[in-house]
């Protein structure tokens, strides 16, 4: 277990709280492509999270987007979704790597089989970085 | 016995590596997704193999038309078939033709009678109308004309959106794209789709949940509200992190940044006596 780096855990939080605020109190309809868009921005998010050594919890955040959109998605598409979003191990250090490994850890124990699909992403994703 | 194994296992793994030097030319696209740059390119490759794709599919189709078509022709000038193969051939390939016309029709038909429904073209009719009123039976003609096309033309669209979206679902599944990056791709194709039928002057604007505009609105509207909490949250969080650490430990302002007129005394001041002065001055 890794130091959270310059309390990072607590900034990540406010910004997620604030995500899920935005999505639950939008005046207008909250589409799923709407939502997804969102997950989409949280993915520099994400890197600045893992760089900081916080061990982010997909199944939570993604629980807790579902709720605020009023279960218009599941939660286990938006978890896939972020997923989706993590960095590529190839641009992090190790010990960034062994917190991403954390984070994926907990997705892959609740949906088993999800990692290979996302293996694949960031095996093609090192080769043409290579 | 074992010469033909090895063979077959170097066809199958020849087969394998076409497979993956394809996925791998679509997956540049998405490893410059990974970077943030999802959409032009693999937007572009998509409908480069889209593009190649329905023209081997139609191509392919019309063939297996004009093929049943021959062989049913051939078939009727004194081959000997089996009853049932001779009615089965041709009503297939009848169909797909049917729907490949009907498709192509509808597309041809939209394309051509569109600018009909322009404005302009609608201000024109009228104007003409005014030279030479229509009765009400060319009207209501019309009209049921124009709605057919509309019809044809949905329905056309719709078909190619679910034709296209399938390929898109049987060939990229492979590549572990997210449901949400195929529904933005199926969404891009019906927009692709609405915006001819806009440049046609068809529609008068995307409705809202074709709009990217329309979406990125909403978008900006729940960063907003993101940032306003983010902000209170921050402020509360930074006014607990002070009242914790005056706890521990009081701060030790520099008084000029406290108050710098902490130092003089204060003065009570009667209101009239000050007017009065206010006016002499």
């Amino acid at each position: 277990m890794f130091a959270v780096i310059g309390r990072y855990d607590e900034v990540f939080k406010i910004e997620m709280d604030g995500w899920s605020f935005g999505i639950s109190n939008y005046p207008g309809e909250v589409s799923p492509s709407i939502v997804h868009r969102i997950v989409r921005e949280l993915a520099s998010s994400f890197q600045a999270a893992i760089e900081h050594n916080v061990v982010i919890d997909i199944l939570g955040l993604a629980q807790k987007f579902s709720e605020s959109a009023k279960s218009l998605l599941h939660p286990e598409e938006i978890a896939l979704a972020m997923v989706a979003q993590l960095p590529n191990p190839a641009i992090l250090t190790e010990e960034q790597r062994c917190v991403l490994g954390q984070v994926l850890d907990r997705v892959d124990q609740a949906h088993s089989g999800a990692l290979n699909n996302f293996y694949r992403r960031w095996n093609l994703g090192v080769r043409d970085a290579a | 016995m074992a010469d033909t194994k090895i063979e077959q296992r170097s066809q199958e793994h020849a087969a394998k590596q076409d497979d993956l030097l394809w996925t791998s030319k679509l997956a540049a696209g998405q490893t410059q997704a990974l970077a943030g740059r999802l959409m032009p390119s693999l937007k572009s490759r998509i409908a480069g193999i889209l593009d190649e794709r329905f023209e081997r599919f139609f191509k392919s189709v019309e063939d297996q038309a004009a093929g049943a078509k021959e062989g049913s022709s051939v078939k009727g000038n004194g081959t000997e078939t089996s009853a049932n193969e001779t009615r089965a051939q041709p009503s297939q390939a009848s169909k797909t033709q049917d729907a490949v016309t009907l498709v192509r029709g509808a597309f041809d038909a939209a394309l051509s009678e569109a600018p009909r429904f322009s404005p302009q073209a609608a201000g024109a009719e009228s104007r003409d109308n005014r030279e030479r009123p229509p009765t009400q039976q060319q009207v209501s003609r019309k009209q049921a004309h124009a709605q057919q096309l509309v019809k044809i033309a949905q329905s056309a669209q719709q078909s190619w959106v679910a034709f296209a979206a399938q390929l898109i679902g049987a060939n990229l599944k492979r590549l572990g794209l997210e449901p949400s990056e195929l529904d933005d791709i199926r969404l891009f194709l019906i927009r692709q789709g609405a915006a001819s039928y806009e440049e046609l002057k068809k529609l008068t604007r995307l409705p809202d949940s074709l709009d990217p505009a329309a979406e990125l609105k909403a978008l900006e509207d729940i960063k907003t509200l993101m940032l306003a909490y983010v902000v209170q949250a921050t402020q509360e969080q930074i006014l607990s992190d002070l009242e914790l650490d005056e706890q521990k430990e009081p701060i030790g302002f520099a008084k000029p940044i406290v108050n710098r007129f902490s130092d003089i005394p204060e003065k009570e001041v009667d209101p009239s006596k000050l007017l009065e002065l206010g006016l002499a001055l």
